[in-house]
């Protein structure tokens, strides 16, 4: 009979208490525990205690448990069957949207064709070309303007007696002109 | 209850009217009958059942109240799915795993509020709420007094106990599992039921032991 240590009676204390345990395993645990006060006391501890558990008064059901029950299973019931027709509603109308959708794709189908064999033998009228020039500046003619007064804070472009100054005027620039010295006559 | 004619779900069956071919049914055989049209089948196995698995529910979560909503659950699960029943196995250990499962999820969800965890053990533990018992006239009062405080020291040393060790030691010692259906039951192979189960008895061993002197 092999000897086993309380380490041992621990770890296969289980198997031993609900007769798991090979029947030589077994009378070596009963040997220890005629030997071992500890182990012996673990034991009695266990076995006890259980008894204890075991006697503990249980609840009694509430009297209204099985008429809860059913009108739970009623409500239960009526649930499922909404959700089953819901279901089989829904069904039918994704059906009836994918068909009408079906339908409309198809329709549009010829819209979208392009007839190539159309296209390729066609001559296709094409309008004259027409080369169109960048757009240029414009000339602007002013006449000199004459000093500017210190005044206002812009200047303002006027024409004088008798100079011209042909330039580029852009819209929105500030000129600042000094006009040129008065031209004599020939 | 009385049998109601219009009752879809069959249930309402009196205890007086049904038939006792059902009563010596056993499971499989309720089962099979339900499943055949025989709704008051379903009643039987209620009445089998209701009773232990709110036992076995209140002693994993503390909480009656609540351990009947969810034995109420329970059986609404069953009906629902009975038709999808392995007819292979046994009833037993199906019934107890969808409550286990389902008062898992309970400790689960109260974990995450510990005022709803105190309140729930608060209250089932209270000596008010204690259901008056009949003492033993032949015991001594201190001998009383030492019984009483020893079943309330037992309780309080199942309650301590992890749920999944405290699950697997109600399965086993109160409602008499074997090692393979707590396995099935909670989903977990021999050798961690074994584990859990050894673990769960030394610790509650540990806390009884200053009471059992």
């Amino acid at each position: 009979m092999a000897m086993i240590e309380c380490s041992d009676l621990l770890r296969e204390y289980s198997d031993y208490k609900d007769g798991l345990m090979a029947p030589s395993r077994a009378a070596s645990v009963e040997t220890h525990l005629r030997r071992c006060s500890s182990c012996a006391r673990y034991h009695t501890v266990v076995v006890r205690g259980i008894e204890e558990f075991r006697s503990l008064p249980g609840i009694e059901p509430s009297s209204d448990f099985l008429g809860r029950l059913q009108h739970r299973l009623y409500d239960d019931q009526a649930e499922m069957s909404m959700w089953a027709r819901r279901d089989s509603s829904m069904t039918s109308v994704g059906l009836v949207v994918l068909l009408v959708l079906l339908i409309g794709a198809v329709s549009w189908v010829p819209v979208l064709q392009v007839d190539t064999a159309r296209v390729n033998t066609a001559r296709m009228e094409l309008p004259p070309a027409v080369a169109i020039a960048p757009p240029t500046p414009s000339p602007v003619l002013f006449r000199a303007a004459p000093l500017l007064s210190p005044s206002p804070p812009y200047a303002i472009a006027r024409p004088a007696s008798n100079s011209f100054f042909i330039g580029h005027a852009a819209v929105g620039t500030h000129v600042a002109y000094r006009p040129p010295p008065l031209l004599t006559p020939r | 209850m009385a049998l109601s004619g219009t009752d879809p779900t069959g249930f309402g069956a009196a205890s007086e009217a049904k038939p006792t071919a059902l009563d010596t049914l056993d499971d499989s055989g309720l089962v099979a009958a339900f499943l055949g049209g025989e709704k008051r089948a379903f009643t039987e196995l209620v009445e089998r059942y209701h009773g232990r698995l709110i036992n076995f529910v209140y002693r994993t979560t503390g909480d009656r109240e609540r351990s009947e909503d969810l034995v109420q659950e329970t059986f609404i699960r069953v009906y629902r799915h009975l038709h999808r029943f392995d007819q292979s196995k046994k009833f037993s250990t199906w019934v107890y795993t969808i409550a286990s499962n389902l008062a898992k999820n309970e400790l689960r969800n109260r974990s995450r509020n510990p005022l709803i965890l105190f309140q729930a053990i608060k209250r089932n533990w209270d000596a008010d709420d204690r259901p008056l018992e009949w003492e033993d006239n032949t015991y001594r009062p201190d001998d009383l007094y030492r019984k009483r405080h020893l079943r309330q020291m037992v309780e309080a040393a199942v309650s301590k106990l992890p749920d999944h060790h405290r699950t697997v030691f109600i399965l086993r010692e109160m409602e008499g599992k074997t090692y393979e259906e707590i396995a099935e039951i909670t989903d977990c192979n021999l050798g961690t039921v074994k584990s859990r189960l050894n673990r769960a008895r030394n610790s509650f061993a540990q806390i009884v032991e200053p009471m059992l002197q």
